[in-house]
């Protein structure tokens, strides 16, 4: 039997992509802290990790680049070079050649490899600038070090040097568990990797090796003492079996320590010796001992009974310590990942489960006496359960708002250097949730407008001191809750939109007449416009002609809306309204002739019923009614749908005042019959876009609703009545 | 003496394979030869099943003999401590 590590291969692209994630914030937290150990250990792993699978994988370009990569980091963690701006460019770009190699073997994208080229060579020369030269990858360390004819002791890598001056060692018991090898973990590659961080001596225990007939070649059945001499800490040797953690048993303890550190001596002594008094001290005496006579005398039986003795009496203290010290291995144990399609799948199951429960209800006000209270009541206890299971699932498909924010810290650093602009990004909020589906179409309309924030609005240092405000200009990026949706703001404290060039562009444009009198809000619209943009040169940031108008229309697909304030000399704010969900939909159902629509609650402003003589039609504008001191225009949802109505005149049917992208109209419709909560069936992916319908359910008893899109139902209206556009 | 040749790429992906030309051998009577010199890759897997293959012609009384083993087995086997209990002259790198 084969195993393909190919299959293996999708969940290091993904976690390797996580982890550039995290890498990159790090980063930029690195940038702000001015060189923190800890961040900077944080980048250090992820690179380990990286280096780790690529090398499991064969990707022997991730793996050697990352493997300078790392050099350079370590370089930074033992504080022998210090962070500068170069080295903190370099490590960044790192993370976007490191996405693109990812892309390469992933997809077969061509990543340019002439930037991987002059990256590495760049990371070279800064490693090389530290006083370093970088020490060759750990496999050719081991060629060396444990070929036994070559007899010296000594590597020729750079590790060599500070192994053999190390004195403390390290006593690791091995054991593989049955998935081991077939994971991709060989014990090969991983003491080579330990030989890396200085000499290594590899005992076998072969105590439980089955003869040959009986031995399953897919699992190891050898064991190991393993007794490493290396002042490296703890935490390098975790790192190397990181990828190992669950398929085997590791037990690592400090048997031989520095005189320089006595107090950590004396605790670790302590310790072991409280739980193995006996077992305990002879591998401290044998192991150096053990290590030096290797290459001479074939190994000792003794040495390989006492040493697992040793190591299983010892580890339970040693796993209390790991215990304490790794909090985040048992934070792992508790979440699995689970492709976003079996979700769906189970969204699916659950919406088509409402639908029948809803069947159910309806059935049930059919059935009279004490079986159809006692049907009623279960069914209310189903309808309980069953919302609750919808909640639930829902749930799993949050994600907070942060999976989107994280981009723009490294998104506003580049712009802000590439503009001379000084810029401080606010993120708050990001713990808000919202679904994972409208959060990944949510990224780049946000791109979009911090760009233009960055771009347009934030004046230069020297524009903004002229002005009386400080220097460094402010992007503010913000999610809340409210009500059923969640609202994100983009805002600067920038020069705010020119409404003079704004009006002006309209009118050479024609979309507007030099003689309409626009409120600031109406002016503020007009950049949402197809094709409009008053960026005096285009540039790559923005002013491409995809302007605001893309970003709105992206908004409503999901079902959301963009507004903007601004003011001049103050600062610009888009307001994001979004629906926490695409799948279900809060709404009013309405019944005009034999139809029932869905009216989404979130548009709904208020319902009303006109009394005769209290609607004009107005020339241009069609039909409209008065609303508060407002012309609000109506549109009757038969004429809309071509149904035939039970009422045709305003008095006998509801007006329904609705809102869409900051326009509201009136919707006259039969009756209003009742809220629900509907689940979406999409129009576009069983039949095609329709302006005006957002969508399609089904119906307790059966039939089917179209669910109304009012923004769209507002917009075709206004096309169909040219000049009334700006006045709704 | 029969001679038993290793292919280049001696890993787990080829382990029930080499497990199979392992039993052979043992099936055959007399000393081994195990030529060695083709053998580029090695893991785990493959070493093991050398490891119990070599055991059992200890067991059977029988001897082995190394045709110029690979530096790359020498890496492996010296990597897992597993040299000496493989035979492998110690002469060679």
């Amino acid at each position: 039997m084969s195993i393909d590590l190919a299959q293996f291969h999708a969940t290091f692209f993904e976690e390797s992509r996580e982890a550039l994630d995290t890498m990159e914030a790090a980063l930029l937290e690195l940038d702000e802290s001015g060189g923190d150990p800890e961040t900077i250990n944080t980048i250090f792993r992820v690179a380990h990790s990286i280096k780790g699978g690529a090398g499991m994988f064969g990707f022997s370009d991730i793996a050697s680049f990352t493997h300078t990569l790392e050099t350079l980091l370590d370089e930074l963690r033992n504080s022998r070079v210090a962070l500068n701006e170069r080295i903190s460019n370099a490590l960044l770009q790192s993370v976007d050649v490191l996405r693109a190699m990812i892309g390469t073997v992933q997809h077969g994208h061509e990543a340019d490899p002439e930037r991987v080229a002059t990256l590495h060579a760049e990371l070279t020369a800064l490693v090389k600038g530290a006083g370093v030269d970088t020490p060759p990858p750990p496999p050719v360390i081991a060629v060396e070090a444990s070929t036994p004819p070559a007899a010296a002791p000594a590597p020729a890598g750079a590790a060599a040097p500070e192994s053999t001056s190390a004195r403390n060692q390290w006593a690791i018991r091995f054991r593989a568990r049955q998935e081991l090898l077939t994971r991709g973990n060989d014990p090969v590659r991983l003491f080579s990797e330990l030989a890396g961080l200085g000499p290594l001596d590899a005992r076998p225990d072969l105590s439980t090796m089955p003869t040959l007939e009986a031995l399953d070649p897919e699992v190891c059945h050898i064991a190991w003492d393993l007794v490493l001499t290396s002042d490296v800490a703890r935490e390098t040797i975790d790192l190397i079996f990181e990828w190992a953690e669950g398929d085997c048993d590791l037990d690592v303890k400090r048997v031989v320590a520095a005189p320089a550190e006595p107090a950590a001596v004396t605790e670790a002594t302590e310790t072991e010796q409280a739980a193995a008094p006996e077992a305990a001290a002879p591998v401290a005496a044998e192991a150096p001992s053990a290590a030096a006579a290797k290459a001479e005398a074939p190994i000792a039986a003794p040495a390989v009974v006492a040493a697992p003795a040793a190591a299983s009496a010892a580890a339970p203290v040693v796993k209390a310590v790991e215990g304490s010290g790794k909090p985040a291995a048992s934070a792992d144990s508790t979440s699995i990942r689970v492709s976003i399609e079996k979700i769906d799948e189970l969204l699916n199951m659950v919406s088509e489960i409402v639908i029948t429960q809803s069947m159910l209800n309806q059935l049930a006000t059919r059935v009279d006496g004490v079986a159809g209270d006692a049907l009623k009541s279960g069914l209310a206890q189903l309808e309980s359960n069953v919302r609750e299971l919808q909640e639930s699932v829902m749930r799993v498909r949050m994600l907070p708002v942060s999976f989107v924010f994280s981009r723009f810290p490294r998104l506003v650093r580049d712009l802000s250097h590439r503009l001379g602009k000084q810029i401080r990004l606010k993120m708050t909020g990001e713990q808000t949730e919202l679904d994972k589906t409208v959060l990944e179409k949510i990224g780049d309309p946000l791109v979009h407008l911090v760009r233009n924030s960055i771009d347009h609005g934030i004046e230069m240092p020297d524009a903004r001191v002229e002005a009386g405000k400080p220097a460094e200009g402010t992007v503010h990026l913000n999610a809340f809750h409210k009500g059923g949706s969640i609202t994100l703001e983009v805002s600067d404290d920038g020069k705010g939109l020119d409404k003079d060039r704004i009006r002006e562009k309209a009118i050479s444009r024609g979309l507007i007449d030099a003689r309409d009198a626009l409120t600031d809000d109406q002016i503020n619209e007009l950049i949402f416009l197809p094709g409009f943009s008053t960026a005096e040169a285009t540039t790559d940031l923005s002013g491409r002609g995809v302007g605001m108008d893309v970003v709105r229309r992206n908004i409503k697909e999901l079902g959301g809306s963009i507004e903007l304030k601004s003011e001049k000399g103050k600062g610009t704010r888009f307001v994001i309204n979004l629906p926490l969900t695409l799948a279900i939909v809060d709404g009013l159902s309405v019944q005009v002739g034999e139809e029932t629509y869905i009216v989404p609650l979130v548009t709904i402003v208020e319902s009303l019923q006109l009394k005769p003589g209290h609607s004009n039609n107005l020339v241009d504008h069609g039909e409209v009614f008065s609303f508060r001191g407002d012309y609000l225009p109506i549109i009757r949802l038969h004429e809309a749908f071509g149904v035939e109505p039970k009422a045709r005149n305003l008095h006998e049917g509801l007006v329904m005042v609705v809102e869409g992208d900051g326009r509201r109209a009136g919707l006259f419709v039969d009756s209003l019959l009742g809220q629900q909560q509907v689940v979406i069936k999409s129009m576009e992916s069983n039949y095609g876009r329709i302006e005006g319908i957002g969508g399609a359910t089904i119906l307790g008893e059966g039939a089917v609703a179209l669910i109304l899109d009012v923004p769209g139902l507002i917009r075709l209206a206004a096309n169909s009545q040219p000049a009334a556009r700006l006045i709704a | 003496m029969s001679s038993l040749q290793l292919a280049s790429v001696c890993t787990l992906r080829e382990a029930a394979e080499l497990k199979g030309q392992l039993m052979a051998q043992l099936g055959q009577p007399g000393d081994v030869e195990i030529d060695a010199a083709q053998v580029g890759k090695v893991d785990t897997a493959g070493l093991q099943l050398l490891l119990a293959f070599v055991s059992q012609l200890d067991i059977e009384g029988r001897n082995l003999a190394w045709k110029q083993p690979n530096p790359e087995l020498y890496r492996a086997a010296g990597q897992l401590g597993l040299v000496e209990a493989l035979k492998l002259p110690a002469v060679e790198a």
